[in-house]
């Protein structure tokens, strides 16, 4: 506490009074610059590793034998490590919030898409009336009172259709995580050991499992290529011309350095630590982890806490080795108040092995699902410390909002602050 | 660390001029004044609210072990009263999101909503299917799930299904009275926290016991609590059940089984206004105190009028949300509730107060 006390107040007077002579800071069009080249270069990762699944994908239908299904699974795995980085664009950048939706929504209610085992999902919900429409097994469904024709499962069908159908959040028809569901299938193992266990034959025309694979065949290509068309549009988006860019750059340079930090913030704590997290942490369940279907969590929240280093101190690894660098946020804290960088640096290092750790547990077979299992405290433990230093890395982030003096700055069209919702926490 | 050990002491006098310089140019409330403000608070709002919750939950806990052993209808009205109370109590509190009621994650047992993929009752029917006599132990729901040990479980297991269901001590029955009892000890230790180890931090901020720096900390806290919620029970408890209004939904509005949807936002709406200011001491003596009376006279002009509007609106949800009339009520008051949290955090920079990243950011 003293420690605390004592922090701010060194860091105001740097701020401030400026007694010690500090290096000076980078222009805060050059930080934005390299900012919006990092956005632009995980986003095409994210393509590119996109496109490489879909051939996979392609070499899975064509044979669909386990050793193509295991192929398509690890592009999948691959292709989260860039996207999952990109997350730290989302919230400020009003474009990218937006748009996240069609590609990363979650939880979903796979029941809309898929046969499900009802023992474990249950038969119905409160909130969703398609909870079990399984539009692979049906050529029509039912959305608020009007029969749909889904005879033919095409991109168009599930993005303006089937997608959040009924206005249901959990209706989630696209993207990674449906994606994963049809590579995956349920994951019966409760918070046991195991991931889901789709056998590739149910993408097989002559031996066909769980019924239907014509359509199950149609939904997965179809998804997949609406996940490349939806990360070609944001690529474009970050490119000299794209609007994200020109959004922030058409910022007062104050807004856009709160916009950066607002979006590493909200991510870091409302979403990554609170609800991905804490409250899988709470619930037990094994169904509230980001990555239900593959138990792929523990690398999803790696990379996502990765994104916002990546952000913060202005570097980015490609998924081809080269690196993308320039002057960072952190420069710019540093020449002001290097206390509060410090300890920013601090707190992302604390971070990012509180995340190894779950990366370590799950190697030994403890995934995030087996962690946040009601009778395995110490697995509790290794989650509760990420959530803490998590928490943490959002008091920094605090901080260096204080020390910059921007917590008055009007962040227009920043849904996450304009209309966030969550559970009250 | 980019500035290697430059020497201290300069940083350190700057500071000091610093603050002796700040106290003058922005006139922001003294530490004894957010001392004073935060001492009212614990003492006339924040202790007095637990304390009732604490009162009303053991009621309940033995009105369900009276249900259990008599499992009639009388006895299940009472239950349901008491379970009435509870509720009124706690809404009467959910704002307070600090301090006790964050140890054990006490504030997600005691309510976790809203639950948009079912998981409370998805949870709960797997207790009710495996009937298992360990989980009717108070000390088994620490552990469990906070879908199965809160108010939103034992609204669905007093408020549907069959008296019969009750009968013969059943294990539903015995559920229900071990979640209530889980309440009841809760609510005790929260209190009993408040009144003991926690005031006493908040009153002796910056000494080496507290849990706070200074008072302006503690206060921060006490802020948020006035803040935050605005915007939550516009987006939670209005806009989401709302929805686009020619598809209203009933469903997603808070304690819809026990048809008192309107009846929480209206004791959550009174409570945020007794905090801003019905105590000695109060936000909006601070604000004038500050010369920010416009202000102040803004932010109780919304209060009052969110209460009359409030008190015009019918309920239950289930039904009143397919009345065209209600649909615009609850529009008018979403736009007055969006005013109020613009007004009060304009407040917040009056009063030198950063609110920093709340949970609901993201998602």
């Amino acid at each position: 506490m003293q420690l605390k006390s004592f922090i701010s107040a060194t860091i105001l007077a740097g701020t401030l009074y400026s007694p010690i002579a500090f290096s000076s800071a980078p222009a805060p069009t050059a930080i934005i610059n390299n900012y919006a080249n990092i956005a632009l270069a995980t986003y095409e990762d994210a393509l590119f590793s996109a496109q490489h699944l879909q051939q996979s994908i392609n070499t899975l239908l064509q044979n669909p034998t386990p050793v193509n299904l295991e192929q398509a699974r690890h592009a999948w795995i691959a292709a989260r490590v860039p996207y999952q980085q990109s997350e730290a664009f989302r919230f400020g950048n009003s474009i990218v919030d937006d748009w996240e939706g069609r590609v990363n929504a979650w939880p979903l209610d796979e029941g809309l898409i898929d046969y499900v085992d009802t023992g474990k999902y249950g038969t119905e919900s409160d909130e969703n009336e398609q909870y079990r429409a399984n539009v692979i097994a049906n050529t029509s469904l039912r959305v608020a009172g009007v029969e749909i024709d889904a005879t033919d499962i095409t991109p168009h069908f599930i993005a303006e259709v089937l997608h959040e159908a009924d206005d249901i959040e959990a209706n989630v028809a696209s993207g990674y995580h449906a994606i994963e569901f049809l590579l995956w299938g349920q994951d019966l193992n409760g918070t046991n050991s195991g991931a889901g266990n789709r056998p590739a034959t149910d993408f097989s025309l002559d031996n066909c499992t769980g019924g239907h694979c014509d359509r199950r065949r149609d939904y997965l290509q179809a998804a997949t290529q609406l996940l490349i068309t939806d990360l070609q549009e944001m690529v474009g988006n970050w490119q000299d011309d794209g609007a994200a860019r020109q959004e922030l750059t058409a910022k007062e340079d104050n807004a856009a350095i709160a916009t950066i930090l607002t979006g590493i913030g909200s991510l870091a704590y409302g979403e990554l630590a609170g609800e991905r997290t804490k409250l899988g942490l709470m619930l037990h369940d094994p169904e509230e982890e980001h990555d239900c279907f593959s138990d792929n969590t523990h690398w999803s929240h790696f990379y996502d806490a990765k994104g916002i280093r990546n952000v913060y101190q202005g570097e980015y690894s490609r998924i081809d080795g080269s690196v993308v660098s320039g002057p960072s946020l952190s420069d710019f804290v540093a020449a002001k108040a290097a206390v509060a960088d410090q300890n920013m640096h601090n707190k992302l290092i604390a971070t990012e092995a509180a995340a190894q750790a779950m990366v370590d547990a799950a190697g030994r077979g403890q995934t995030f699902d087996v962690l946040i299992g009601e009778n395995n405290p110490q697995g509790n433990q290794i989650v509760q410390r990420f959530v803490d230093s998590l928490t943490d890395e959002t008091q920094a982030i605090e901080n260096i909002i204080a020390v910059l003096d921007l917590d008055n700055i009007q962040l227009a069209g920043s849904d996450s602050l304009d209309s966030p919702e969550k559970v009250m926490e | 660390m980019k500035q290697a050990s430059s020497p201290l002491w300069p940083t350190l006098l700057g500071a000091a001029a610093l603050l002796t310089l700040s106290g003058v140019l922005h006139a922001a409330p003294s530490e004894l004044q957010w001392k004073n403000h935060n001492q009212s608070l614990v003492s006339e709002h924040i202790i007095p609210r637990y304390q009732h919750l604490a009162d009303s939950s053991a009621a309940l806990a033995s009105s369900t072990a009276q249900l259990c052993q008599q499992p009639d209808q009388a006895h299940l009205d009472a239950a349901q009263q008491a379970f009435h109370h509870t509720m009124d109590d706690w809404q009467s509190v959910q704002h307070i999101q600090f301090g006790p009621i964050e140890n054990l994650m006490r504030n997600f047992s005691m309510q976790f909503w809203p639950d948009k993929k079912n998981l409370i009752g998805k949870q709960l029917n797997i207790l009710l299917e495996q009937q298992n006599p360990d989980t009717l132990e108070t000390a088994a729901l620490y552990k469990a799930s906070i879908g199965v040990k809160g108010l939103p479980a034992l609204e669905r297991l007093l408020f549907t299904g069959q008296l019969d269901e009750l009968d013969n001590n059943s294990y539903r029955c015995q559920l229900t009275h071990t979640i209530a009892a889980y309440i009841a000890e809760n609510s005790a230790a929260t209190v009993s926290e408040w009144q003991q180890e926690y005031s006493a931090s908040v009153l002796q901020a910056g000494s080496e016991e507290s849990y706070y720096d200074d008072h302006q900390e503690a206060a921060v806290s006490m802020m948020k609590s006035l803040v935050e919620p605005v915007e939550a029970i516009r987006d939670q408890k209005i806009l989401r059940p709302l929805a686009d209004a020619e598809k209203v939904r009933p469903r997603r509005s808070e304690s819809w089984r026990s048809e008192r949807s309107v009846r929480n936002i209206q004791l959550n709406i009174v409570s945020l206004q007794n905090l801003y200011s019905g105590n000695e001491n109060s936000v909006d003596l601070l604000l004038r105190q500050q010369g920010a009376a416009a202000q102040a006279d803004k932010i109780s002009a919304l209060f009052n009028e969110l209460v009359t509007q409030m008190k015009n609106v019918s309920g239950p949800f289930t039904t009143s949300l397919y009345q065209p009339e209600t649909v615009v009520q609850l529009q008018q008051i979403s736009a007055a509730l969006k005013q109020l949290d613009q007004e009060l955090n304009a407040a917040m920079q009056t009063l030198d107060i950063q609110l920093g990243f709340n949970s609901r950011d993201g998602d």
